[in-house]
């Protein structure tokens, strides 16, 4: 409903259930630009909201987002380093390299989390890998002015290029992600006690925390696929779903979830009527809105220390 | 603008000139032996002035040097001036012992400015020009009276000015016509204030109003993809900086569009779109060479005519 195009309205919807080769300029829109759009930024928000409510209960710590793990920074380098070998290529054909640097990046981390002893570690592991791989990026992005154009065009986060085909890959991931989820989320919930009463209690620790890390990572993956790099939908999406009162880890990451596609669609449809006609990038707005929102909430906590 | 030492019909007028600029002005005081050029393009406006900087900045692309064809041509072959890549160093500068710092279309801060002047006079972008505003003829114009060669670069420009209304007067029909041109990657369309846009418009075309009212005033704006309207130019010229036009073909409002239907759109090779993007003293004249004949053969009013290189690229079938 919500786009540049005029005349495009509810009746275009009908396109959907036409063949391809019927439609008019305005079901094509519908079809190929404005619904995987949508699909997209539902799928890239869920998986960030879920990922994020996962870490933040994994780390205790409500600041820790789902990039933490260092799959962005991956994904960054992977893209930046294909551009520096190849030269310019077309944005499809980046998902490859985003997907083999976040994956490679996230396995690191997944190693030192399988020795750490506290959530603590993993944090900082994600960290120092996060640096380390910025570092990189940075010094190939310097020399090379293609590599820099092609980083900047997708660090922004965005939902305007998506299409259909570009979704097949995330979707799958995003199943496999959500599907190991579950189980994480319910062991989560034992681990809460603290990590003595935990065992005490016969929790695995060790397969709780991997589990978590790779539902996370691949979660994150998925999203990053699909919209890139984008902040503070996995930040603050488990912040609205823990006002709403739920309960188990489970819950909070269902609601968390839905908190997130609503929140990145909400971004992209609000870019789309703010500068009609021209891009204004998802992650732009998810960073306004985001960052007013966690602006406000830390005020509120400082005002009531809880 | 100047207080330049006037006349003399030498190649090269000695004494100390001032040249008045954004943040200033800068007081050059001999033709400089040490030249380092941080203008991104600023190689081709040494060369165009037959002078050899001690170093030189490379954009994109080209040959080993980050020369292409038009300034390769144009370089001495036993000729080894410094190239430098990637952001600006003043140490790396001041290793060079230069005594003149050209940095017209270089995106230098104004404490990059104040750093580097330290090393040598250096000059920036006019007053008005922004950081990346300075025409190819503000930097010729500034470089030769930096250099004592300030009549060399009136001729160059005027060289240039007469070429392009002769071609002018030949396309009389070009005049008041509108004129597209995009990178695939979005679109992402260039604003009338883009050197490439600024080309066409000596040419005779302009930029189509509604993409015009898009742009702001900016360089260059990505296009909502939705949108087909900004695109139906009287002409495209559609550049690959090396991701080919693969994203253009693919666009699944293609079938819709005019430019396509009646064959309007230019596939600009590597080579023509980097001598577009450069829009230097060398570089024009190659881009004229090879535009000419595609925008005759894209505007002659002939859907069944292909624009050469248009089939290669997939935009015809």
């Amino acid at each position: 409903m919500f786009g540049a195009r005029p005349g495009v309205g509810l009746a275009d919807l009908s396109a959907l259930l036409s063949s391809a080769e019927m439609r008019d300029a305005n079901g094509i829109v519908v079809a190929e630009m404005r619904l995987p759009r949508t699909l997209g930024g539902l799928l890239a928000g869920g998986a960030l909201g879920c990922a994020g409510a996962l870490i933040q209960t994994l780390t205790r710590n409500p600041l820790a987002d789902p990039g933490l793990l260092g799959v962005n920074a991956g994904a960054a380098l992977g893209i930046v380093a294909s551009v520096t070998v190849f030269g310019p290529l077309p944005s499809g054909a980046l998902a490859m390299p985003a997907l083999a640097g976040g994956f490679t990046a996230l396995l690191a981390v997944w190693a030192v989390g399988a020795a750490a002893r506290s959530p603590l570690t993993l944090v900082l592991a994600g960290a120092a890998l996060t640096a380390l791989l910025g570092a990189l990026l940075r010094s190939l992005i310097l020399l090379d002015p293609f590599a820099l154009d092609a980083y900047r065009d997708w660090a922004v986060g965005a939902l305007d290029g998506v299409r259909s085909g570009l979704l097949v890959v995330p979707a799958i991931l995003a199943a496999i992600g959500a599907g190991l989820a579950v189980p994480a989320a319910r062991r989560l919930d034992a681990l809460a006690l603290g990590d003595d009463l935990a065992q005490a209690l016969g929790a695995n620790l060790v397969a709780a925390r991997l589990l978590t890390l790779a539902a996370v990572g691949i979660l994150a993956a998925a999203a990053v696929l699909v919209a890139g790099p984008l902040a503070f939908v996995g930040l603050v999406a488990p912040y609205l779903a823990r006002a709403t009162g739920v309960q188990t880890s489970l819950a909070l990451a269902i609601v968390s979830a839905g908190f997130g596609a609503a929140l990145l669609l909400t971004a992209d449809i609000a870019g789309r009527i703010v500068a009609p006609g021209i891009v204004i990038e998802a992650g732009l707005g998810v960073t306004l809105i985001g960052g007013t929102f966690l602006i406000l909430l830390v005020r509120r906590q400082a005002r009531n220390p809880a | 603008m100047t207080i330049a030492i006037s006349g003399g019909n030498a190649t090269a007028q000695a004494g100390p000139r001032a040249i008045d600029h954004r943040w200033g002005a800068t007081l050059v005081a001999a033709p400089p032996d040490r030249s380092v050029s941080l203008s991104f393009t600023g190689i081709d406006a040494f060369l165009a002035l037959g002078i050899v900087p001690t170093a030189y900045r490379a954009w994109y692309g080209g040959d080993a040097r980050g020369l292409w064809p038009w300034s390769a041509a144009r370089m001495a072959p036993d000729a080894t001036p410094v190239v430098l890549r990637g952001e600006i160093d003043a140490e790396t500068v001041a290793r060079l012992e230069p005594d003149f710092v050209e940095a017209t279309y270089s995106g230098i801060s104004r404490a990059q400015y104040a750093a580097l002047s330290r090393v040598a006079p250096v000059l920036p972008a006019r007053t008005g020009s922004g950081d990346f505003g300075a025409t190819w003829e503000e930097m010729l114009t500034g470089i030769g009276e930096a250099t004592g060669r300030a009549k060399k670069a009136e001729e160059v420009i005027a060289d240039i000015e007469g070429r392009i209304s002769s071609i002018r007067a030949a396309h009389r029909d070009w005049d008041g016509q509108t004129a597209i041109v995009a990178l695939p990657s979005g679109p992402t369309i260039f604003g009338q204030s883009d050197p490439r846009m600024l080309l066409l418009t000596k040419l005779g075309f302009r930029l189509p109003e509604t993409a015009g009212k898009l742009s702001l005033g900016a360089f260059s704006f990505k296009l909502d993809p939705e949108l087909t309207a900004p695109l139906e130019a009287d002409v495209v010229i559609w550049l690959d900086f090396g991701s080919g036009f693969d994203t253009v073909r693919d666009n699944p409002l293609r079938g819709g569009l005019r430019i396509v239907r009646d064959g309007r759109e230019i596939a600009a090779d590597q080579t023509l779109s980097a001598a577009l993007s450069y829009a230097s003293p060398l570089s024009i004249p190659y881009a004229l060479d090879r535009l000419v004949p595609l925008l005759e053969v894209a505007l002659d009013g002939d859907p069944e005519t292909v624009v050469t290189g248009a089939r290669e690229a997939g935009l015809v079938r």
